[in-house]
């Protein structure tokens, strides 16, 4: 009974992470530029790794650890685990940093949906000048 | 030379090298305690950047900010997943620009990673002063010129 309701809770996990992930790639194939692809990938990776992770954890804590009896092994892989979370959580909104500064610093041109911008956040909130009226240097 | 730095560092290390190795015998902690010690000596600044004041007060600070992290992401996540699979796609892409109070590398740095894993907003760049961020639509942009956790993180880094 136990180790079945483990296993319903971590599939569950499981799915709603893959739902995440599909997302994501739907998103990386649907949007129609670079930096708005870099929306779709940066996130939904987060979350559905995150989940997939932690459903890893409950598994190994409730059903190899608590069903199974093997607490101390479990207890270390699940730290181990936790790690790999803290390490995606970092790790992976710098790469989408990484990628996003390097498209800008070749001068890539993100996408518009019309050609006038509708709307322009140009102003600088201490000096009122204009810094950038939405286009690149 | 800092032994308080040294001290902390080699603590860090080796509690990573315990929860990473899962072995409590002589030949594994010995080994453990002779890497961490020179490691500690060797790169002890590495770790330690900032001028080193009220450094838990800031740890614990930051530990509280997580939560509003996660949930943060999660938002995003569904945000985003919405957007791609809509059939019409509601998506208005642009570059906006603010300036930051932040003065620290350290807070800048969270931040930038905060920004990008937040609904719909990507950090492009920092240069000086001023964020360039990739707004994916017009109402994260003005969540974010709202400025909730831009005060957020001068709160954990004590410069509000």
């Amino acid at each position: 009974m136990f180790d079945s309701i483990i296993n319903i809770i971590v599939v569950l996990l499981l799915l709603i992470g893959l739902f995440f992930m599909l997302a994501g790639t739907i998103g990386f194939v649907r949007f129609p530029d670079f930096y708005s692809r870099m929306h779709a990938t940066g996130k939904c990776d987060t979350l559905g790794e995150g989940l997939m992770l932690f459903a890893l954890i409950i598994y190994e804590t409730g059903y190899e650890g608590l069903f199974k009896g093997d607490l101390q092994h479990a207890l270390f892989v699940s730290i181990k685990i936790i790690l790999l979370i803290l390490f995606i959580l970092l790790a992976n909104p710098t790469s989408t940093h990484a990628i996003a500064k390097a498209a800008h610093d070749v001068g890539l041109q993100p996408w518009k949906k019309t050609d006038e911008t509708q709307w322009i956040y140009d102003q600088d909130s201490e000096t009122d000048k204009i810094i950038n009226g939405g286009e690149l240097k | 030379m800092n032994i308080k730095d040294i001290i902390i560092t080699f603590i860090i290390l080796f509690t990573f090298w315990v929860l990473l190795s899962a072995h409590f015998d002589l030949f594994h902690l010995g080994s453990g305690i002779i890497c961490c010690t020179i490691i500690a000596f060797a790169s002890h600044d590495l770790i330690f950047q900032d001028t080193g004041n009220y450094r838990l007060t800031k740890t614990v600070r930051f530990i509280a900010y997580l939560p509003w992290l996660i949930y943060q992401i999660v938002i995003a996540n569904i945000d985003v997943a919405k957007r791609a699979l809509s059939p019409s796609m509601p998506i208005d892409p642009q570059i906006i620009s603010f300036r930051t109070k932040l003065r620290s590398e350290v807070a800048r740095t969270a931040l930038a990673n905060s920004i990008t894993l937040t609904p719909g907003t990507v950090t492009v760049d920092i240069i000086d002063d001023i964020f360039y961020v990739h707004a994916i639509a017009k109402e994260p942009a003005d969540d974010l010129l709202e400025g909730t956790m831009e005060r957020k993180i001068a709160h954990i880094f004590m410069e509000d």
